[in-house]
């Protein structure tokens, strides 16, 4: 009844519950009276006497700390301690207006709701035992004036004479409550609806439910036992229980506030009463009193550095215990009282145990111990983990951590592995799902027209050699299975649907034997195959394996591939044969501007040939490529070296391969069987993996798991290099795809480093100073040497520097490497470190265009 | 660029700020205006920095001051050279002069604090140095010991700065004024009123288009097609181009130069510092606005004399 309303009110509102209880109850009282016996002067004198009784209760407790015995108080009335006590009997008035109803349940019943008070009388110190005597005695005497039979039972438990003459002077009301209190314990019935109208003010149902059975045993200790006192006790339980209220209600202000007004605020009342009644329930003052303090300090609230540092405590038993001990002995203490406050007291302790304890235990576990480093070593810690970023379900769904981290490596390759696609379309005959690729690539290409139109040609070259031998297809096609697998694997994690998205076009593109390929595989899944993306996840692991196996068993398509390889390769370096309108052709076709020198024209295009080749098929080889295959690209490819990602990929590539091997063999031959016709017409990948299978040797583990590593590589090379003829071959093949992925790693880095180093680190400044002052004279030589301004608001570089303005690196290096420099005649390009030298060196106020704090000067 | 908006500033100094009270107590800053600065140092206005904010140190005094830098961010640099002069890459490894053999707890080395003795010296390696020697810079000394340091210093380097910094000394009337702090740094110009004749004499040049002929390449100098500088000494117009004064004034230089310090004007065989030149230059193109302030306060003083 009453435990909805506490529960509603917050902690803090505690205080003024507890004036809203008087108040309320008053209010509600005179409509029971009313109803009961209508007395208009008792609601007056009820509610001018509640405020004042407030404070008298609180002085009576003093004074009864005092030591005054009630059986000192009961006889004298006109006592000082009388008359607060008939002050306090008023407030008592006003509860026992209200507890009537519950008179009309039954004695349990009345217990339930009465408890609250017990719980005051037993909460208050001996003093409040005695003031329970008083009230007890009180309406008993009230009870005796009224009715003699039950003013008997009364006087058998205390002597209510004496207080009889101060209720009757003080409060006629008392005198109309008892009679009140007749007319309940004659009509029942009619009293029941009062009592759901009490649920309003009256505490939590627990703790009544707790308490009664408390208070039930307390007065009848306390009273003489009787058969007729059930009556009086459910009166004295009910009054008991107002007046325990209306302690508690003061306890909990004014005394206990100390100890319970915090826990209050922060636990449910439901918890404090039982904890009260616990407390209360000894009736030795002292003992009560006890018990609460220890067990306030137990709910003292936690500060934030104990919950944040309670991970890396040795869990205590100590405070666990302690909460159980004292609810033990609480309930001990109770006895027999309560087995019902009992249950309550100890399935309240038990959920505060758990609590503990499953914090405890949480904290405790997850670390498997507690372990507090150093700073120092901390940061180290952190420093050697990979912060991987993702949406927490793939956070959460990943096991390795590693995974995540390939799968965005594979992601990205994923959009590079369609250039291979394009390349295997054009190749394979049955499969062709990406046209998109194709599109792409096409696109890609034409946006420039002429730099493409060399790959192009090339390419169209490579598939038209490609198709007689492949019949391939099938290679390509299992390729694509292979991708669409490692897609697929992907997908089950939920990160790429587009990926599956297209193994399922390749399913129903490829023969059925690829669907059930991969099916056998993740069967198989033993364990590992170290495919490039799926590295992470046991399951892509699976479904590369099978791409290892191919590539093992289908040698000849590898062989028919590697003779395009080879030819591209060779296509690349003939540019010293060229004449210079060949080599300023080739120049052009690429969009770059004239360039006098024949050398330089040379390097230009060997550059610009492998950046083609870089990213016509490196992407798709990085997709692939491991960390291992990037490795060994990484030695073929002079043109680019990875950065940031490549030794991701190299260090969570090592863990991967390791434990693949073992299952991988097993695993090969399981998809020989299921896909011999696919492993016959292994593609390019494939085959590009087998031949390095095949020269490092395929049985050792390690050696496998290059070349699965390899393979994915080399399949998406395949298009540009046909894997059968050589191992250098493959090698070179990989070789892009460690370029393409230093082109992902992010350039603002390196910016900002050289920001902050600017003018701290000298170990960037450092570089062959030959080339130092080689290119300082060109720069030189471009900024005297370019035109001057017809604008004064736009003056050249040379007169910006002249009127000592700040040069933006950023800016005067584009300025420099877009053509100037060319024009003084130097082939090359400066970096902005030497740039940024060269202005110092000359005086030149330099700065960049980023400002330390990472945002754009706008102002100098 | 957002660069070109402004002229080079009329002054920008960093200086170098010694407690009177406790000598040794140096810091190092970089202000506009020396003297508004020195007040907030020393607690008479709103904004000093932290580090000055103990009273025990108080009043500050300005000792040393550096003076002429184009820009704030030139500036910035120099101050912040001057600040870690173990740090700074502005100075060769083989000159460093201060160098660190502590470091902080984040690693990076710990500089010993400012002493007079290694300021100083700092000082003058900071002028010579590559990254900022060809600023126009000027050194004030305004203290007896700083600049009895820097003469001491100087001797031992056995190469004098050719291309250094201008060398003023004000050490105030001697024994007379108490207060000899307050002189130096108020005797310096916060604006460009030194420079008013030379600004009225070019501005007019300009604005009637009597440039003529550029006096280097004899070519003719299109109004408003380029940026002319005139020669700053009194009496004489010569103009030309930007460039072609700075390959006069290099001429001499070392060959790889792009910035000149200093120059004979062809015309009155005068002594040019190209700095003057070119903060002229730079607020007749830039800063107009100052110019017809200046100009305007001119002629009303005139008025009113």
């Amino acid at each position: 009844m009453a435990s909805p309303n506490a529960f509603l009110l917050s902690p803090s509102q505690r205080a003024n519950q507890k004036s809203r209880f008087f108040r309320s109850s008053s209010p509600d009282l005179p409509a029971v009276g009313d109803i009961l016996s209508p007395n208009a002067k008792i609601r007056s004198l009820k509610h001018g006497n509640q405020a004042l009784v407030i404070s008298d209760d609180e002085e009576t407790d003093i004074k009864k700390a005092d030591s005054k015995e009630y059986t000192e108080p009961l006889p004298f009335g006109p006592t000082p301690s009388v008359s607060a006590r008939s002050r306090t009997m008023e407030p008592d008035d006003s509860s026992l207006l209200i507890i009537e109803p519950p008179t009309t349940h039954t004695p349990e019943a009345r217990r339930h709701h009465a408890t609250p008070p017990k719980f005051r009388a037993k909460s208050s110190s001996p003093v409040k035992d005695e003031r329970w005597k008083m009230f007890k005695s009180k309406a008993d005497s009230s009870k005796s004036d009224i009715d003699e039979a039950i003013p008997m039972e009364i006087d058998t438990v205390e002597p209510p004479s004496a207080q009889q003459p101060t209720f009757d002077p003080s409060s006629p009301a008392i005198r109309t409550k008892s009679t009140r209190a007749e007319h309940d314990i004659t009509e029942p019935l009619m009293l029941e609806a009062a009592t759901v109208r009490r649920l309003d003010w009256t505490p939590p149902s627990n703790k009544t439910s707790t308490i009664l059975p408390l208070h039930s045993p307390t007065i009848d200790g306390l009273h003489s036992p009787g058969e007729a006192q059930e009556e009086s006790k459910s009166f004295e339980q009910i009054l008991e229980a107002y007046k325990c209220t209306m302690d508690n209600l003061q306890q909990d202000v004014s005394i206990p506030s100390d100890e319970d007004s915090s826990i209050l605020r922060k636990r449910k009342l439901v918890e404090l009463v039982t904890t009260s009644a616990a407390t209360i329930e000894p009736p030795p003052g002292v003992k009560t009193k006890a018990p609460k303090k220890q067990k306030a300090p137990k709910k003292k609230p936690r500060t934030l550095t104990e919950i944040a540092t309670s991970a890396y405590r040795v869990p205590d038993a100590s405070e666990s215990a302690p909460l159980i001990s004292d609810d033990d002995a609480t309930s001990t203490t109770k006895e027999s009282d309560a087995p019902t406050a009992k249950g309550k007291s100890k399935a309240k302790p038990r959920k505060r145990i758990s609590k503990g304890a499953a914090k405890q235990k949480k904290k405790a576990t997850p670390p498997p111990r507690p372990i507090l480093l150093p700073p120092t070593e901390a940061l180290q810690e952190v420093a050697r983990q990979d912060f991987v970023f993702g949406t927490s379900s793939q956070l959460a769904i990943e096991n390795s951590p590693t995974f995540l981290r390939e799968l965005h490596a594979a992601m990205r390759r994923s959009n590079q592995t369609e250039y291979i696609d394009l390349d295997t379309t054009l190749n394979s005959d049955d499969i062709e799902p990406p046209e998109r690729k194709r599109l792409w690539a096409a696109a890609a290409r034409d946006v420039d027209g002429d730099l493409f139109d060399l790959e192009m040609s090339r390419i169209i070259e490579r598939s038209s050699q490609l198709l007689p031998v492949v019949s391939d297809d099938d290679p390509f096609g299992y390729t694509g299975a292979d991708r669409k697998m490692t897609v697929s694997a992907v997908s089950v994690n939920g990160v790429d649907t587009s990926l599956q998205t297209e193994s399922l076009i390749d399913s129903t593109v490829v023969p059925q034997h690829k669907n059930i390929e991969p099916i056998e595989i993740l069967d198989e899944g033993s364990m590992l195959i170290g495919s490039d993306i799926s590295t992470g996840s046991p399951i892509q692991r699976r479904t590369k394996s099978p791409a290892k196996s191919q590539p093992i068993e289908p040698n000849n398509p590898c062989k028919d591939s590697d003779p395009q390889q080879s030819e591209h390769p060779a296509s690349k370096p003939s540019f010293e044969l060229f004449t210079d309108a060949q080599l300023s052709k080739e120049i052009a076709s690429y969009g770059f501007k004239a360039v006098k020198s024949r050398q330089a024209k040379i390097s230009l295009l060997e550059q610009c040939w492998q950046g083609k080749n870089q990213l016509e098929h490196p992407g798709s080889k990085r997709t692939l490529t491991t960390s291992a295959a990037t490795a060994g690209n990484a030695t073929n490819n002079e043109v680019k070296t990875p950065r940031g990602r490549p030794r991701k990929n190299s260090a969570s590539s090592p863990e991967v391969h390791e434990p693949p091997p073992s299952a991988q063999a097993p695993v090969s031959p399981l998809k020989r069987r299921g896909r011999p016709k696919k492993a016959a017409s292994t593609t390019k990948r494939t085959t590009a993996s087998t031949s390095k299978g095949k020269k490092v040797s395929t049985e050792t583990a390690e050696e496998a798991s290059t070349a699965r590593k390899r393979k994915p590589a080399a399949a998406k090379v395949v298009v540009e290099i046909p894997d059968s003829e050589s191992d250098s071959d493959l090698g070179m093949s990989p070789n892009p795809s460690s370029s393409p992925e230093s082109g992902f790693s992010p350039p603002p880095a390196v910016d900002l480093s050289l920001s902050l180093m600017d003018d701290t680190d000298p170990s960037l400044v450092l570089n062959s100073t030959q080339d130092r002052s080689l290119s300082y004279e060109y720069i030189t030589k471009a900024v005297k040497s370019a035109p001057r301004t017809t604008d004064p608001a736009n003056p050249s570089w040379h007169e910006k520097m002249l009127l000592y303005d700040p040069i933006v690196l950023e800016d005067f290096t584009t300025w420099l490497n877009c053509g100037q420099l060319t024009r003084v005649g130097f082939d090359g390009e400066v970096s902005t470190m030497e740039v940024k030298q060269w202005c110092e060196s000359k005086s030149i106020c330099c700065l960049w265009k980023v400002n330390l704090r990472g945002k754009e000067r706008k102002r100098f | 660029m957002s660069g070109l908006v402004k002229p080079l500033p009329a002054l920008y100094v960093v200086y170098v700020l010694r407690s009177t009270v406790r000598p040794g107590s140096i810091y190092i800053g970089s202000t506009p205006n020396p003297p508004r600065r020195l007040k907030q140092h020393n607690g008479e206005a709103k904004g000093g920095a932290v580090r000055t904010s103990r009273d025990s140190l108080r009043p500050w005094e300005m000792i040393v001051l550096v003076s002429g830098f184009p820009s704030s961010t030139a500036a910035l640099k120099f101050e912040w050279a001057l600040n870690n002069p173990h740090l700074t890459l502005h100075i060769p490894k083989e000159e460093r002069i201060t160098v660190a053999t502590q470091r902080k707890r984040n690693g990076m080395p710990r500089r010993k604090p400012h002493s007079l003795k290694s300021v100083i010296p700092n000082v003058h390696l900071l002028t010579s140095v590559s990254s900022f020697s060809r600023w126009p810079l000027n050194v004030h000394f305004f203290s007896q010991d700083a600049h009895k340091v820097w003469k001491d210093w100087s001797k031992t380097r056995e190469t004098p700065v050719t291309a250094g910094p201008k060398i003023l000394t004000d050490f105030g009337p001697s024994a007379g004024d108490a207060s000899t702090t307050s002189w130096g740094i108020h005797a310096l110009a916060l604006d460009y009123s030194p420079m008013k004749d030379y600004i009225e004499k070019a501005h007019n040049v300009t604005s009637f288009e009597r440039q003529g002929q550029c006096i280097h390449c004899r070519k003719e100098m299109q109004p408003e097609q380029g940026l002319y500088a005139m020669c700053p000494n009194d009496g004489c117009e010569a103009m030309g181009h930007i460039d072609c004064w700075s390959k006069h004034a290099l001429a001499g230089d070392e060959p790889g130069a792009i910035i000149p310090t200093s120059c004979k004007c062809p015309a009155c065989s005068g002594e040019i510092r190209w700095g003057d030149m070119m903060k002229e230059l730079s607020l007749r193109t830039r800063g107009t606005k100052e110019v017809e302030k200046l100009l305007k306060k001119k002629k009303r003083a005139k008025k009113d004399s």
